[in-house]
């Protein structure tokens, strides 16, 4: 279909094409595993999609993208339990296996242990940094995602960078005896 | 920030998110085309476009099976949520574009009533009933007989008078 010369399916299958690792991303930070993840995902689109009516149906902005998935995370955590989805969260990340991060530099051991960290990092922490390096938001657009400001959301990826940099710092002194 | 902190962040920003598996990306490009699919229905329905009759035959259709649904054919206020949300402008000319040729009702299946006592000390009896109910609508232009048939579940809570 066509509104105002635009192929609407052809407009969102690009749109998905080019948001959807950054969305991934995020979405594998807060879901159990990746079909959860991807069932996010759809779910948002649905949503996405009934918001847009009233642009015409056009692609949405990324920030009301990531805000959705959000909303609609907090929703699954909630009806599944928190506490139930945070302890399977931490299983799968030391599985290894289901890695919400391109396993094709697997090879390159800094990667590995940089992609492991950042996994280990406290939710609130990871998200921030999930937003602002994957999704790339402002900090003015990840505080409008997760309703804080700018300047906490800031700071939480200030704090994020350092924990990781003084982890990484640890490991390294370990490793060289 | 310092260099540290900035290297950290180029590191990162070297590592990249996987994107959708191929089941994924097929699911959600399925998703897309439907989406725009009941959209473009939506558009054509609501223009009296080119859709034709079938179109509104469908709405119509289900206008009608909500309404039957939610009591209206039957007088009956039943609250029916769904016909509140579905009660469109576009709806009620769709119905006038059918006849309504015939109507039957009946029980399906019962169960024994169980009886209970309120806690005012009432004696009353509640059980189940399955009631079918069966619209026939024809179509004015085309002359298509559609039957919707509708299935409702009560509950039936009387008094009990005797034993």
């Amino acid at each position: 279909m066509s509104v105002s010369g635009i192929d609407l399916g052809e407009a969102w299958r690009e749109w998905l094409g080019e948001s959807a690792p950054r969305l991934l991303s995020y979405a594998r930070a807060r879901c159990n595993d990746v079909h959860e993840a991807e069932d996010l995902l759809q779910d948002a689109l649905i949503k996405l999609w009934g918001y847009q009516k009233e642009r015409e149906c056009r692609p949405p902005d990324l920030p009301l993208a990531f805000s959705v998935m959000r909303y609609l995370a907090l929703d699954r955590g909630r009806r599944k339990g928190r506490r139930e989805k945070r302890d399977r969260k931490i299983i799968q990340f030391q599985s290894g296996e289901d890695h919400w991060l391109d396993p094709t530099l697997e090879d390159a051991e800094d990667s590995e242990l940089l992609r492991k960290e950042v996994e280990e990092l406290p939710d609130k922490l990871r998200e921030a940094l999930t937003l602002k390096i994957w999704g790339g938001l402002t900090f003015a657009e990840i505080g409008s995602v997760l309703q804080i400001s700018h300047n906490t959301a800031a700071s939480r990826y200030r704090y994020a960078l350092e924990q990781l940099q003084k982890k990484l710092n640890h490991l390294q002194t370990i490793k060289n005896g | 920030m310092d260099n540290t902190l900035k290297d950290l962040e180029s590191s990162l920003e070297t590592l990249t998110p996987r994107g959708l598996s191929d089941v994924g990306r097929d699911d959600c490009h399925q998703l897309i085309d439907q989406l725009v699919e009941a959209n473009e229905f939506s558009a054509n329905n609501l223009n009296r476009e080119a859709g034709g009759w079938k179109g509104t035959a469908a709405a119509a259709a289900i206008a009608l099976g909500i309404g039957v649904s939610g009591g209206w054919f039957l007088g009956v206020d039943r609250n029916s949520s769904l016909f509140v949300e579905n009660e469109k402008a576009g709806d009620a000319e769709d119905v006038l574009a059918f006849e309504h040729l015939d109507h039957d009702a009946w029980i399906l299946a019962t169960e024994s009533p169980n009886v209970y006592v309120t806690k005012l000390g009432e004696i009353r009896e509640i059980s189940r009933e399955v009631e079918v109910t069966e619209e026939v609508i024809q179509h004015r232009e085309s002359g298509l007989v559609v039957t919707i048939e509708t299935t409702d579940h009560h509950v039936v809570d009387t008094p009990k008078s005797d034993f």
